[in-house]
């Protein structure tokens, strides 16, 4: 081997890695290095450049908030996922363990995808359980429920309405109803939902979903209590001419605040459209796909 | 969705988003794309990361779905080093290269030549193996080095250029 091909080789052996583990001939070019002081004088600065330049870029910090972000992505799509898979009675595949890395720490954003990933199993059929759950909760819910008719459910509707320019009349009214400790019943919720979404009624207001979801004029279908890691959500279908919109609406006071920002997140998942956001202290979620499809 | 799908994601975020952003911000040279760019990737392994064989190697799917997203977005052609560089080219002053920031030094690689960007990027940010970034980008282990060679000798011309010019 000579210097010159030596150098070669050595030149390829990255920064942090001298040896160059993965270089054929490092081994050889090293030993040459080490005998020849011209050579190896070469080789000290080459180390030296490809050091510097390499901790040049390890000094790149990506955005403080991106790993958030990114986990409220993932935790957007697994909730879609699972939420899908219930509705098709479908099994989700796992992802791959990731076996090999180290049990990451606690983070702030534990929570959020935690509550996001419910730890029952997946697409089970309803169980007694279930069953006396709901009946713990229907009978808990009669009680509020009229308590918060009487007193809270009037006066928070017409502030509702009152603030339907903040963000939207639908988004406040929904807000509205996610304040309730335990879900109104469905007929009220149905129709004062359809009261809300006839544009008659709220003339042009502003889209929390954007211009593509349409929800004016939309037909409430259902509307659902359910009870994820034990935080309450509420859950309506509704149908907005050729698309049904499930909306899913969390309390973010069941969240630490600096997990959940007022942004908006999209994606498609398993062909539903999943766009989350949060404002008025809830975070909201919908999955939205064409009527017609499978 | 279990308890364990979501602990191998923030695992799997926590791990590797730094070093798939710094990637990303030597390809893009430009912190809103990287930062779409890494969201993409994890997005989609969250999505279709099931889908991945049992036993397939991770980090070299997310830096090759990463370059892979990068390309499809690159619309316009990226400008031709210039050509007759010497086989070896001295490093640059020492000082010229300790005056650079981060972003500066990553904004060498849009001189580039397109072909060595990638594997010269990974060569530095040295989170894969010869044989990670070879799977990684679809490329013989051989081509690599061939890359990572002519890459250094660009990167060091350019450096060399820019510290004369200042």
């Amino acid at each position: 081997m000579t210097p010159d091909e030596a150098k070669a080789i050595l030149h390829l052996c990255p920064p942090g890695d001298e040896g160059g583990a993965d270089v054929p001939g490092a081994g050889e070019a090293r030993d040459l290095a080490a005998a020849n002081p011209q050579l190896a004088a070469w080789w000290e600065l080459e180390k030296n450049f490809d050091g510097q330049f390499s901790r040049k870029l390890a000094s790149i910090a990506p955005p403080a908030e991106l790993a958030a972000t990114i986990m409220r992505g993932g935790a957007t799509i697994f909730f879609a996922s699972r939420l899908i898979a219930e509705s098709t009675g479908e099994t989700l595949e796992e992802l791959p363990a990731i076996a090999d890395e180290p049990e990451p720490k606690k983070s702030a954003v534990d929570t959020l995808a935690a509550a996001l990933t419910p730890e029952k199993e997946l697409a089970p059929p309803p169980s007694i359980n279930w069953w006396w759950r709901a009946a713990i909760f229907s009978v808990v819910l009669v009680v509020i429920l009229l308590l918060v008719m009487l007193l809270v459910l009037p006066t928070s509707l017409n502030s509702g309405a009152a603030a339907g320019a903040q963000l939207s009349d639908f988004t406040h009214y929904a807000a509205q109803l996610a304040t309730l400790p335990v879900p109104p019943p469905s007929g009220h919720t149905l129709a004062e939902l359809q009261k809300y979404l006839d544009a008659s009624h709220a003339p042009n207001p502003p889209d929390p979903l954007g211009p593509s979801s349409n929800l004016n004029g939309a037909t409430p279908i259902s509307a659902t209590a359910e009870i994820w890691n034990t935080h309450p959500i509420t859950h309506y279908i509704v149908q907005s001419g050729p698309e049904v919109t499930h909306l899913f609406i969390l309390n973010q006071a069941e969240f630490p605040n600096d997990e959940v920002e007022a942004k908006i997140f999209e994606d498609t998942v398993d062909g539903y459209r999943v766009q989350t956001w949060s404002g008025d202290g809830f975070i909201y979620m919908t999955l939205s796909r064409p009527a017609t499809h499978p | 969705m279990s308890r364990t799908q979501s602990l191998n994601f923030k695992k799997l975020v926590e791990n590797h988003f730094t070093g798939l952003y710094r990637f990303a911000y030597c390809l893009a040279n430009d912190e809103q794309t990287a930062c779409d760019l890494t969201q993409h990737t994890f997005f989609l392994y969250a999505n279709k990361g099931a889908l991945l064989r049992e036993g397939a190697k991770i980090k070299p799917w997310l830096y090759a779905t990463l370059y892979s997203e990068f390309l499809r977005q690159r619309t316009a052609p990226h400008p031709e080093a210039p050509g007759g560089l010497p086989a070896t080219a001295p490093p640059p002053v020492p000082e010229f290269i300790a005056a650079l920031d981060g972003p500066s030094a990553a904004a060498a690689f849009a001189h580039l030549d397109e072909p060595v960007r990638a594997p010269l990027a990974l060569f530095y940010l040295h989170n894969l193996t010869y044989p990670e970034i070879a799977e990684a980008l679809d490329t013989p282990v051989e081509a690599v080095f061939a890359r990572v060679a002519d890459g250094k000798i660009q990167l060091k011309k350019i450096l060399a250029d820019h510290a004369d010019q200042s």
